[in-house]
């Protein structure tokens, strides 16, 4: 195993990110199996180098790799994203990302919600093929408002709809509202419990799913989810998994230790 | 203009022969990935990025005209190592049988038109 610097690891791992979205638009080759045989090329090449490898050295190796761009035809494209790549080339290929927030500002004034979805494909379009995305910063912030706008509302119903159903919300308008209702601890604790299971539940569900089929989700939140890969994901359901049983056990002993009776726990 | 023409050219022809040359490497028996690069990077003016290499066997990998397997490596982790199917071998003596042709016909053109040119001097 080749020790880099922390430089040369983050230029490799942008290097291997950059490969694998100009493979998944083009859909002729595995971005799965191009990148473990592009980290396998480059070990070999860095061989005998000096470790840690220092990121000049990596770049030379880097160079000679090529870039991805020029691995994939425009025609092994699908016609959308040939039309995209069209669009893209311009003066300094910023147009669609310049275009994103110049409708994120005027459309929405005009036409509202139009405005933050047309606003939202012209934005997914400019990440969509990045050949020097992760080169250019400043990109981001003409981009990053029209994504988090439509992001935002999505993980929140992807993540947290479970606590619609255990009516989580109530408690905690009681708490913040206790001279309009009573404040009932015990059920609070119980619902409290409830809401954590299920949580714990549809999340431990959601990453398995996501962990097999990883794509997906970097398909959804791209580019925010760009380096989660089967092994973070991994991770987490485990941590997940296990503060969230952790966390239900501990206040449902607490909820029947201060006395409450099971029958409380129907309570929408 | 002519640059521009000229490296379109060299693009276009580039691409046909590289695919060639790839299951040409690997026509006598498996091959290291990395090896096929290396390879490749030693024909002067074949690949401009030697990373085009991998795409390409994925590629054939999803045809059918390659097959991997991993192997044990003394000197570190396993290595892919890729060879030729049948179909792939296949395809390979028919890409050869139309490079001989056309090599053929292009040289006998070439010299037929430096014979006319010798006429005219």
């Amino acid at each position: 195993m080749i020790r880099l610097t922390p430089e040369a690891e983050k230029i490799r791992d942008d290097y291997l990110q950059q490969a694998r979205n100009h493979l998944e638009a083009a859909s002729t080759a595995d971005p799965d199996e191009v990148g473990r045989d592009l980290r396998e090329h480059i070990e070999r090449e860095l061989q005998g180098a000096e470790q840690p490898v220092s990121a000049s050295v990596l770049r030379q190796v880097l160079e000679r790799l090529g870039r991805p761009e020029e691995w994939v035809g425009e025609q092994d494209l699908s016609w959308w994203r040939q039309a995209i790549v069209r669009l893209r080339g311009g003066p300094e290929d910023w147009r669609l990302a310049y275009a994103s927030l110049a409708v994120l500002i005027v459309g929405t004034a005009l036409v509202g919600l139009l405005g933050i979805l047309g606003s939202f494909l012209l934005a997914r379009a400019a990440v969509e093929e990045p050949p020097d995305y992760r080169q250019s910063p400043g990109k981001k912030w003409l981009v990053y408002p029209s994504l988090l706008l439509v992001y935002v509302p999505i993980a929140w119903a992807l993540f947290c709809w479970p606590l619609h159903l255990t009516g989580y919300f109530r408690p905690l308008l009681d708490f913040v509202r206790p001279s309009l209702q009573p404040y009932d601890l015990p059920r609070s604790l119980a619902q409290l419990a409830v809401s954590v299971l299920a949580l714990t539940l549809w999340w431990s569900l959601l990453l398995v799913l996501v962990r097999n089929w990883p794509r997906s989700l970097r398909a959804l939140f791209r580019p925010f989810a760009d380096g989660i890969g089967p092994r973070q994901l991994g991770r987490v359901v485990k941590i997940a998994g296990v503060t969230g049983l952790a966390l239900t056990g501990i206040t449902l002993v607490v909820w029947y230790l201060g006395g409450a009776k099971p029958e409380m726990l129907v309570f929408w | 203009m002519s640059d521009r023409f000229f490296d379109n050219w060299t693009t276009q022809l580039r691409k046909g022969l590289l695919e060639m040359c790839m299951l040409n490497a690997m026509s006598t028996g498996p091959v290291y990935g990395y090896d096929i690069a290396r390879q490749l990077r030693d024909i002067e003016g074949l690949v401009t990025s030697e990373g085009t290499v991998y795409p390409i066997l994925s590629r054939f990998k999803r045809a059918g005209l390659v097959q991997a397997r991993l192997e044990e490596s003394a000197e570190g982790p396993a290595r892919k190592y890729y060879e030729l199917t049948e179909s792939g071998r296949e395809v390979l003596d028919r890409m050869r049988a139309m490079w001989a042709l056309i090599v053929a016909g292009v040289q006998n053109m070439q010299a037929e038109g430096r014979g006319r040119g010798g006429d005219r001097r």
